[in-house]
């Protein structure tokens, strides 16, 4: 075979300091077929420290150590037999560095092999590179599946969606899998989110601002999973978006945990409720009643004294009557407190109302408006929830805003309900009630755990001297029942 | 003048023993004794007290139920509830089954005994008028 045959035949030794030119990281030796370097050149001897005389009369293996002096020897010989070949070997002094060489051919102007080139290219830094790299790569993936978060690259102009191995172990799919965004959407998305996730999707096609959704998958194995989408788009420039690139986290166990706290909180919840009940009814049923009974025994006893009794022993009977009085009214709030009546028999709204007219009477507000859009009643714990929150966020205006007027109000949607207190007092600095007890003290952390518990969402919007706004948003429907995987 | 009759309803013994002693002594003649709503209602229509003190929350029928039936059967019957629990709401409730009046349990006696009279007064003065639609 000829060199000229393999298209490896520099045109002269013009060609030969042009190839050179060419590539200046690159050496370039010439060997005759006894293996003898004649021309040595290229911008690699310079970058070495080298010069041609360091080649130029020397037996081309002898470039490389003993133990590579036998492969380089062939390689040159299969060249010299018109054939290319390539080898990586360490460098001979310097053995930590690593040389490519490749060894093609060299015709004379008749076409005829006579002779043979070595192009040495030093690619340790590109090993290193590809080294580090690799081992990047491979530190991503493994984040990746610690983390359970998939990454994508999705090109809209071809829909191709390029996935990252973790991204198909979520999905259940082979790693490496190539697929369109639009068949894996179809195949892969919950039926109840198809909809909303095309929307997204849709939205993305000319919107390339950062996304946040959660959605549900059917993996290939019929399991479904929950998974938080984010991502944003890259836009060309043209001005319109070509990829979009993001990630999938696997939030099923997260979401499961979430859903078992919640339920453990309402079953909290329901408990204390339970317990405050039956509080509330053994007062009502018990001490309120004999306490009550105590006070008109002791008007009887003050009436059959009459005027033959000392004004002394009646004024102590009256005094005691009295106190006895205050005492049962006493017990009568606890009573409401722990179990509102009216709550129970006339809904949230009344409970409200009642709520907000006791404020009044406590504090030194002109007024608290209650408005709402209820129609109807709710189901009992959202309504009991939503009126502790309530209670809780008065207690506040009451005790610490010094506000002259407050709103209550409910509003409703498909959604949900929601909640809003809003006062026109002091207000605060939620950086400093970040101290545990002042939380506590506000009854915060407890009104959002009681939010929370039953999926909903609690704001507090406030600052020093612009009132406070406590927010409620509950789902209506129960989503410890609702919820799925 | 006959004295005030009273029909005294509350399911707790002790506390409705005290009111009957009470009101003996302040000078009201307490007819009958019920302990829920259903036996007020039947005491009610067969005694035809001038007033009925009643609790709200019994075993059998309410305060609030045993009321709308009373006022039903005898318009002239006043009904004066006496209750652990208050609240605007549960007075208007109240006032829409008819009550006289609505008081609280470890309010004032004498607050009690002024209801109870004020109810005897608008009773005796109803049939007084021989309205038709007073009870026979």
């Amino acid at each position: 075979m000829t060199a000229e045959a393999a298209g490896q035949v520099p045109p002269g030794e013009a060609g030969f300091q042009l190839l050179a030119d060419e590539l200046p990281d690159v050496i370039i030796v010439a060997f005759d077929p006894e293996l003898m370097m004649w021309a040595a050149t290229g911008g690699g001897l310079r970058g070495h420290g080298w010069t041609a005389e360091d080649f130029v009369g020397r037996e081309l293996p002898r470039i490389a150590g003993s133990s590579q002096a036998e492969a380089v020897e062939a390689c040159a010989r299969a060249a010299l037999g018109g054939l290319c070949t390539e080898l990586e070997m360490n460098g001979y002094e310097e053995t930590r560095r690593l040389w490519s060489i490749t060894f093609v051919p060299l015709a004379d102007a008749a076409g005829v092999v006579s002779g043979g080139m070595a192009l040495c290219r030093d690619i340790t830094e590109q090993r290193r590179a590809e080294e580090l790299l690799r081992a990047s790569q491979h530190q991503l993936a493994v984040a990746q599946r610690i983390a359970e978060v998939g990454s994508w690259d999705w090109d809209l102009a071809t829909d191709e969606l390029a996935m990252s191995d973790e991204l198909c172990r979520i999905f259940g799919l082979a790693p490496g899998s190539k697929v369109a965004m639009g068949p894996v959407v179809e195949l892969l998305i919950h039926p109840a989110d198809l909809e909303r996730v095309k929307g997204e999707l849709a939205r993305m096609r000319s919107d390339p601002a950062p996304f946040r959704f959660e959605h549900r998958i059917v993996r290939t194995d019929g399991t479904v999973r929950t998974v938080m989408a984010r991502g944003e788009g890259v836009v060309g420039e043209d001005g319109q978006v070509e990829r979009f690139i993001g990630t999938e986290q696997d939030i099923t166990e997260r979401r499961r945990a979430d859903a078992e706290r919640r339920r453990l909180l309402h079953r909290v919840y329901e408990a204390q409720e339970g317990q405050d009940r039956r509080l509330a009814a053994d007062l009502h049923d018990g001490h309120v009643q004999s306490l009550a009974a105590i006070g008109f025994k002791l008007e009887q006893a003050r009436l059959r004294l009459g005027a033959s009794g000392s004004p002394e022993v009646d004024e102590l009977l009256w005094q005691v009557t009295k106190d006895l009085s205050a005492e049962v009214t006493s017990l009568r709030r606890t009573i409401g407190r722990l179990r509102p009546l009216v709550l129970v028999e006339d809904g949230l709204e009344a409970a409200l109302r009642e709520e907000a007219k006791s404020a009044c009477n406590r504090a030194a507000l002109v007024s608290c408006e209650v408005t709402s859009e209820l129609d109807g009643r709710l189901d009992p714990v959202v309504e009991t929830a939503l009126f502790r929150v309530a209670q809780q966020a008065l207690a506040n205006v009451v005790d610490h805003a010094g506000a002259t007027h407050a709103l209550v109000a409910i509003e409703c949607s498909a959604k949900g309900v929601t909640l809003r207190v809003s006062d026109d007092g002091c207000g605060f600095d939620p950086d400093h009630v970040q101290v545990l007890a002042d939380i506590a003290h506000f009854g915060l952390i407890a009104m959002r755990e009681r939010v929370e518990a039953l999926g909903g969402r609690f704001l507090v919007v406030t600052a020093p001297g612009d009132g406070t706004v406590v927010e409620a948003k509950l789902p209506l429907t129960d989503p410890i029942v609702r919820w799925e995987p | 003048m006959t004295l005030p009759r009273l029909l005294v309803v509350d399911d707790h013994l002790m506390l409705r023993q005290a009111l009957v002693e009470l009101l003996c002594q302040a000078g009201f003649d307490i007819v009958g004794e019920a302990a829920d709503g259903a036996d007020a209602v039947a005491l009610a229509k067969q005694l035809e007290p001038d007033v009925v003190l009643m609790d709200l929350r019994m075993p059998v029928l309410g305060g609030l139920d045993a009321t709308r039936l009373i006022k039903d059967a005898c318009p002239a019957i006043q009904v004066v509830l006496l209750t652990a629990f208050d609240g605007p709401a549960l007075e208007q409730q109240a006032e829409e089954a008819g009550c006289f009046a609505f008081l609280v349990k470890g309010g004032s006696p004498g607050d009690l005994r002024l209801a109870l009279h004020q109810a005897v007064a608008a009773r005796r003065a109803l049939l007084s008028r021989g309205s038709p639609s007073v009870d026979a």
